[in-house]
């Protein structure tokens, strides 16, 4: 819009401006992709795309969001994921999954097999994991084999831990 | 007295093995190897040291390597660098991340 206000104090006539605005300087510099037959009309929209893009660019990233099973939900059955699991709820079976968290409220009964597990709930069955984290608000009972570990004070831990090689 | 000494307690250093039976009121440091039965209120196995018999204590802080029966009162800390095997009963737990921990385990 503000080059419609430069160009049309030089040239007064609308003939002259047809003509004129391809040589002009000031133009040129404030915005090269204008073609001269439509100075006014074309500015807004050509200024604009660019910066959308750019937005648009920014957005579009890969971040994997656990699935939830939230307070109150029950599950008893097969489950197999390749993303993330976190469980406030109840789950009784069979799981195979890259990470399983069981929230405070949360509770797993049954065979476990993950990359990750955390627990901050209650977990009972047998679990094969690569790196293991047991919180303070946890209860586990059961068979546990494990690469990495790590245990809070004030968690229960009841069976057997066993490291893998 | 040596002012490092502690009463009611044992230090056994790097490179020391001792087989037998101890019953300490206080502490038991070790850092060397132990074999047999020990009774001791706080026992400190250092990153060097080597633990395997009939463990009976109330706090237990393992650097190095416990095996066997080992009973903790309160609370048992595996550091990093420990590595606990046998059979464990204990009042409270906490294992730090890497801390190796193979057996069975009950809470009283």
């Amino acid at each position: 819009m503000f080059n419609k206000f430069k160009t049309t104090p030089n040239n007064d006539t609308p003939e002259s401006l047809v003509a004129e605005t391809p040589t002009s300087d000031d133009v040129v510099i404030a915005s090269p992709e204008i073609s001269p037959a439509a100075v006014t009309t074309s500015v807004t929209p050509t200024a604009a795309t660019p910066k959308s893009n750019g937005m648009m660019g920014m957005l579009q990233s890969n971040v994997s969001k656990p699935s939830i099973l939230s307070e109150g939900f029950y599950f008893k059955g097969e489950l197999s994921a390749r993303g993330a699991i976190h469980v406030e709820g109840s789950l009784n079976g069979q799981v195979q999954v890259d990470e399983l968290t069981i929230g405070s409220r949360g509770q797993v009964d049954g065979i476990v097999n993950c990359k990750n597990l955390h627990i901050k709930g209650r977990f009972s069955g047998t679990a094969t994991c690569e790196e293991l984290t047991v919180t303070s608000s946890a209860t586990l009972d059961g068979h546990v084999v494990y690469k990495t570990l790590s245990v809070q004070k004030g968690a229960a831990i009841k069976g057997e831990l066993l490291l893998a090689k | 007295m040596n002012p490092n000494s502690k009463p009611n307690s044992v230090f056994i250093g790097e490179g020391v093995s001792f087989k037998g039976s101890i019953s300490a009121p206080d502490e038991a440091i070790i850092e060397g190897q132990f074999d047999g039965d020990l009774t001791v209120s706080n026992l400190l196995i250092g990153q060097t040291g080597r633990v395997t018999g009939t463990i009976k204590a109330d706090h237990v802080d393992v650097k190095g390597e416990l095996n066997k029966d080992i009973s903790s009162r309160h609370l048992l800390i595996v550091r990093s660098t420990g590595k606990v095997n046998g059979t464990l009963e204990y009042g409270e737990i906490e294992i730090e991340r890497g801390g190796q921990v193979r057996g069975n385990m009950t809470q009283v």
